[in-house]
């Protein structure tokens, strides 16, 4: 889903980074207000973790395999803001580092991955966890449901990009984008279900404050 | 060229094979691209599939600006020190937390990936063959592992930077003066791009 130099329009371009640059501003502002020096280790560090994650595949079919984004998994454990910066650093990184995704796209990358995948992603896992009851299986069930969402539409939403940019048209790349990523989702929503589960039964500290919150 | 990379040609040639594909695989559905009426199109595979001028002008463009970004972003990676890359995005007046945070991350990854490698290998060794999706559990455990031991020595590691005084910033490297030679092979270049967007057409 890292879209390289030269798929997209330079007036999409210029736009992504003006949004992402934003919500940078917005959710860096609030992690030197909240927890001050602490998050620089904490959220330094699960941008290393995803990074790493990303690079354990997970099997889809018959051998083929796909990897893991992380975007909700990061939301539901620090809050929104956080996973935005996470994601933000994790494509930086990627980028400047190991040149997997475009510099140019960088900001399209960071609103693809940190404000759909992440913001979004967290918006929707409240909207379903509010429906499906705070029960450990509505619980499971929400996290579950938003990565997969998560992955689904931000897959789309770069279909969408790539085809407004006219590099290619859009009955092409969305159904193809969206098809392999509602796969690639499912694996998406198993790993970050038992993640979740995983950590609620050993640190249930580590999950956001909201979410704890939500489970008592 | 492997003296200006600071790193060995297959190095390079190694980096780009993994990402080149995907560029490809992108602006192969270029070539799709609806056919307008009357426009003459040369059929592919017996005529299965139909492909125009436009398409294939839009596949190459895709394509070749696309290698070219990665060309150039692998060159950037392998010759310029991670904490060089850092000075210069703060000559770029990115914000302090967001470096320090950058440079915290890149400390940490190398980490985590051998960490997730010995992972890997231990579960490999007993006997894991993952083909399938509803086998994906068996990767949320060990990425849920992962994320523990991650959090846990981010509890250490704040302990530890505590200790020798950390007060929120992280000592930043100086970015290397720039030497005439820098400002003679930009200048070289900037003018190469310019004068062929001036010239050619």
């Amino acid at each position: 889903m890292h879209i390289p130099d030269g798929f997209v329009s330079t007036e999409l371009s210029v736009a992504a980074f003006a949004i992402s640059g934003a919500v940078a501003a917005v959710a860096l502002k609030k992690a030197g207000k909240d927890l001050g020096e602490k998050q620089v280790p904490l959220l330094g560090v699960t941008a290393a973790f995803v990074f790493a994650a990303q690079m354990i595949n997970f099997p889809v079919l018959g051998g083929t395999s796909g990897h893991f984004m992380g975007a909700v998994l990061a939301s539901v454990m620090l809050g929104p803001l956080n996973a935005f910066i996470v994601m933000l650093l994790v494509l930086s990184i990627q980028c400047l580092g190991f040149a997997d995704g475009g510099l140019t796209a960088l900001g399209l990358n960071v609103f693809n991955m940190g404000v759909v995948g992440g913001i979004i992603g967290y918006y929707m896992f409240r909207g379903i966890l509010a429906v499906s009851g705070k029960s450990k299986n509505g619980y499971a069930f929400a996290v579950g449901a938003a990565s997969w969402l998560s992955i689904v539409l931000a897959s789309s939403v770069c279909a969408f990009e790539i085809a407004l940019s006219g590099t290619a048209p859009l009955k092409v790349v969305l159904p193809s984008m969206a098809g392999v990523h509602a796969l690639i989702g499912v694996g998406e929503a198993v790993i970050t279900v038992s993640v979740v589960s995983l950590v609620a039964g050993v640190r249930p500290d580590m999950l956001h404050k909201q979410m704890s919150e939500a489970r008592a | 060229m492997s003296v200006a990379l600071r790193a060995p040609l297959s190095v390079f040639l190694k980096r780009i094979i993994v990402i080149l594909p995907f560029v490809l695989f992108i602006a192969a559905s270029a070539p799709f691209a609806a056919r307008e009426a009357g426009e003459s199109a040369r059929p592919f595979f017996g005529g299965a599939l139909l492909v125009t001028d436009r398409g294939i002008e839009a596949f190459a463009n895709a394509a070749l600006k696309g290698a070219l970004g990665v060309f150039a972003l692998t060159a950037l990676s392998l010759s310029t020190p991670f904490h060089e890359m850092l000075a210069g995005l703060r000559w770029f007046k990115v914000p302090a937390i967001l470096v320090s945070l950058a440079a915290f991350s890149y400390r940490y990854m190398f980490v985590l990936l051998d960490e997730a490698s010995r992972m890997k290998r231990a579960r490999d060794s007993r006997g894991w063959r993952g083909r399938w999706i509803w086998q994906s559990g068996v990767v949320g455990n060990m990425i849920g592992s992962l994320l523990l031991r991650s959090f846990e020595r981010s509890e250490r590691v704040y302990a530890a930077m505590l200790s020798r005084g950390y007060d929120g910033s992280l000592p930043m490297a100086e970015l290397p003066a720039p030497r005439a030679f820098d400002f003679a092979v930009s200048v070289f270049f900037f003018s190469v791009i310019i004068s062929a967007r001036l010239f050619l057409t």
